[in-house]
């Protein structure tokens, strides 16, 4: 019987990226005719993923078999990985530190806690590690790990081969200038500064701007009422918190902005920058983390920028064409390297070992 | 302050022309209308789930009150701009008899749940304190 090579995850949701990088993983080994599977413990499975998914308990183990998980956080996947007899590769996607979830959810700060503690067993209990940045691969290093091989998030165009969403044209049909912002409403991302540059921005700089902010609500519902309470308490209007984007809603937002803004302090690597580079809008992040590899080179980053910095620097690229143009065209590069990576081949040479 | 545009850093001319043009921008605008000063970050200081109950309860209480206050109606360039923020203004002020009426009522509404949301919490508070003596007092007595 042919060895199998399944995955398994402490999560799995629409939109997630990593999510949606088992998938596309499973896809490519499907393709290449290996029974591939994504097991999640029940319960962890948003209900449109339920298909695809199969339950943690139902992973019959196997000394033959392959099993990858996508590490980030404490979950029982992770132990299931420990314990498995196969053959197993981790993943390593980076632990937000469990600070930024401190009085938020004090369940998640735990679980992060927990993740942090137990990453040395986790490595060491695999056959192989690989990271998805060259800053996780580092973070590894420094606790011992050795060979980690760096498999940058995978990244599909074809994502947006769908009509955006028509609706969301609609929604927001009053012409103004269209700040955006793409991620889980999560504290590491950090939305109350970009928040309060936009108050500055919007009114001191430009009364006719709206600040979009989309992403689920659902990791950190207090840390999303921290950011509603504030936006009231600035009094700035133009604040729309847009929920989670469907798959046609994600590419009619970026069709709409004007400059796609992160302010996230820690991302393993931040997938929404490649895709808001994918579809033109220049882009300004904070450089942290895996930022500067997902940017490699394009876009604006910036270290310590007071709010009113950093509004003056978003007014600066939305009007100043030359700088406008210049950024667009570091992105355009940045887009045209991502796509001419060879996802199957890199995947095959990682697996090498294993498939012989 | 550091600032990298397509690859070349740009700290020293775009990033100090970036700094001159906030500082002059902040110290255009009244301090009592700075758009930074908020009370609600304090949220951010908090390490758990119990402390953020608190402070946000507190929060809560002291900004359950609906603004009817005047406010800066935006402009746009030229004749039309003109006009437009003319009707809004004079909209804005025909509709205050309106408007105050509902933020009076409106105030009330939020004034009675904020004060809900305290009492109940206060009462739960108790509850728990008197079961925590109690399970305390029965340990005891078994040993």
């Amino acid at each position: 019987m042919r060895y199998r090579i399944d995955q398994v995850l402490s999560g799995f949701a629409e939109g997630d990226a990593i999510s949606t990088e088992a998938v596309i993983l499973q896809g490519m080994l499907r393709k290449w005719g290996f029974e591939s599977e994504i097991f999640v413990e029940a319960g962890r499975v948003s209900p449109p993923m339920r298909p695809r998914a199969r339950r943690l308990d139902e992973y019959v183990d196997s000394a033959q078999n392959i099993l990858i998980h996508h590490y980030s956080i404490a979950s029982p996947a992770a132990e299931l990985f420990c314990r498995v007899a196969g053959r197993k590769i981790m993943v390593y996607h980076n632990i937000t530190p469990a600070e930024f979830f401190d009085g938020y959810d004090d369940g998640i700060a735990r679980q992060l806690r927990e993740a942090r503690d137990s990453l040395k067993r986790v490595v060491d209990c695999s056959n192989a590690v690989w990271a998805v940045s060259r800053f996780d691969a580092a973070e590894l290093e420094a606790i011992g790990a050795r060979d980690v091989k760096v498999f940058p998030l995978l990244f599909s165009i074809d994502q947006f081969n769908v009509t955006p969403d028509p609706n969301v044209f609609k929604k927001i049909a009053a012409p103004l200038r269209n700040i955006l912002c793409v991620g889980r409403i999560a504290p590491n991302k950090c939305i109350e500064e970009l928040i309060l540059a936009f108050s500055w921005y919007n009114k001191c700089l430009d009364r006719y701007s709206r600040l979009l902010i989309v992403g689920s609500e659902r990791t950190a519902p207090r840390y999303y009422l921290m950011l509603r309470m504030l936006v009231r308490e600035l009094d700035v209007q133009n604040v729309c918190f847009e929920h989670f984007a469907s798959p046609a809603g994600l590419p009619a937002y970026y069709d709409i902005a004007d400059v796609f803004v992160s302010t996230s302090r820690h991302e393993g690597y931040c997938l929404p920058l490649i895709e808001a580079m994918s579809r033109e809008v220049p882009v300004i992040a904070r450089n942290t983390g895996g930022i500067p590899e997902a940017l490699d080179g394009a876009g604006i980053m910036y270290d310590d920028l007071a709010p009113e910095e950093l509004a003056q620097l978003i007014h600066r690229l939305a009007t100043d064409k030359e700088m406008n143009r210049t950024v667009l065209e570091s992105q355009r590069r940045r887009i045209e390297r991502a796509l001419a990576r060879k996802p199957e081949d890199e995947l095959k040479t990682l697996l090498g070992g294993f498939l012989q | 302050m550091r600032l990298i545009v397509a690859n070349t850093d740009r700290s020293a001319d775009l990033g100090q022309q970036v700094s001159a043009a906030a500082k002059t921008m902040v110290a255009s605008v009244p301090k009592d209308e700075l758009p930074g000063v908020t009370g609600v970050l304090s949220l951010r200081s908090v390490k758990t789930e119990a402390e953020y109950m608190d402070k946000l309860t507190t929060l809560l209480v002291e900004r359950s009150g609906v603004a009817a206050v005047d406010f800066h109606v935006p402009r746009k360039q030229g004749v039309m701009g003109a006009v437009s923020a003319a009707v809004k203004t004079f909209l804005w002020k025909v509709l205050r008899y309106q408007h105050d009426r509902m933020a009076f009522q409106q105030n009330c509404v939020n004034f009675q749940l904020t004060a809900s949301v305290e009492f109940l919490r206060a009462e739960y508070e108790r509850k728990i304190k008197a079961l925590e003596q109690r399970v305390a007092e029965l340990e005891k007595k078994d040993r």
